[in-house]
């Protein structure tokens, strides 16, 4: 794997659950629905770990809901929903997200410019 | 069902998942590769790395799942393969020591060293420093010298006959068997047959 691939599934591995919750708050989705949902706004699991042994953490830690339900047209769906915990649980990693990224751009900021000048 | 989900499913019997549960992610999972199929999607686009390794994917998701309580290791093909191979040279090597002790006790009789004098320059055998003994064949025509190495300790055996043909057929047969034993555990087929059983 080339580096910039290796730092992005890095980047990406610690913050993989708080986009799963962030699609779920948009309406309860089962599993490829989610990686429809982020792969519509660029983010692509290619080359990382899957959604679904992620999605199990998020259950198994009460931070979902799930219920199963016919899809359109399809079998029998596993929907999942964020529950109130997993709703915390995102506020909460949204602003550590924040201020992490905050942090990392003060320190790499200069640098973006210093390179384009 | 695809044959990625029928390893998953084989892994979550391994693993002692209940069946309902496995019925249930095999399920979904199928259901998500179809449409992704359709879709044009392909399965690494769903599954991510782990389209690559079903079993490793279906125990990390079991064990995040809480069905499991700790992913057992799941044995990897590379080494499984050193670890036969490994078995399999040994018993290779107990086999060939066999073989050269049964060759020499037919053509040498015995492990009596009974010149030590050293001959002329050219017909002497060294010993190595590690070996304690050395199986000389027995000597009918001209005198051969030994010659110890550096640090090497002679022992001479005194004229008493020692008959290494059995000891040798021995090691022999158990190598062969052992070799041929772990050639048939570790065969990919019989490998698939105990884990599908």
């Amino acid at each position: 794997m080339a580096t910039g691939e290796r730092r992005r599934t890095e980047l990406l591995r610690g913050v993989l659950d708080l986009c799963l919750l962030a699609v779920m708050v948009e309406g309860p989705a089962y599993g490829y629905e989610m990686t429809r949902r982020l792969r519509s706004r660029g983010l692509s699991i290619v080359g990382e770990g899957s959604i679904y042994p992620l999605l199990g953490r998020l259950e198994r830690d009460g931070l979902v809901e799930t219920y199963r339900a016919a899809s359109n047209g399809g079998p029998p769906r596993k929907y999942y929903s964020a529950s109130d915990a997993g709703r915390r649980a995102l506020a909460a990693g949204v602003l550590e997200w924040q201020a992490a990224r905050d942090a990392v751009d003060a320190v790499l900021g200069p640098v973006e410019a210093e390179v384009e000048a | 069902m695809s044959e990625f989900v029928e390893e998953c499913r084989r892994e979550w019997k391994r693993l002692g998942v209940p069946d309902p549960l496995a019925n249930e992610m095999a399920a979904d999972l199928e259901a998500d590769l179809e449409e992704a199929a359709a879709e044009g999607a392909s399965a690494e686009e769903v599954l991510g790395s782990g389209a690559f390794d079903p079993r490793s994917f279906a125990a990390a998701w079991a064990s995040e799942r809480g069905l499991v309580r700790s992913p057992r290791p799941t044995p990897t093909a590379a080494p499984r393969r050193s670890r036969a191979a490994a078995v399999a040279a040994a018993f290779a090597l107990i086999a060939i020591v066999g073989l050269m002790l049964a060759v020499l006790a037919v053509h040498g009789s015995s492990v009596k060293v009974a010149v030590a004098s050293v001959g002329r320059p050219g017909l002497g055998v060294v010993v190595p420093p590690r070996l304690g003994v050395v199986p000389v064949p027995r000597v009918v025509g001209p005198r051969i010298g030994v010659v110890p190495g550096p640090g090497a300790r002679m022992v001479v055996a005194g004229g008493s006959r020692l008959d290494l043909r059995p000891v040798g057929v021995l090691l022999l047969l158990v190598g062969v068997v052992g070799l041929l034993a772990t050639l048939l555990y570790w065969a990919p087929w019989a490998r698939a047959r105990r884990l599908s059983g």
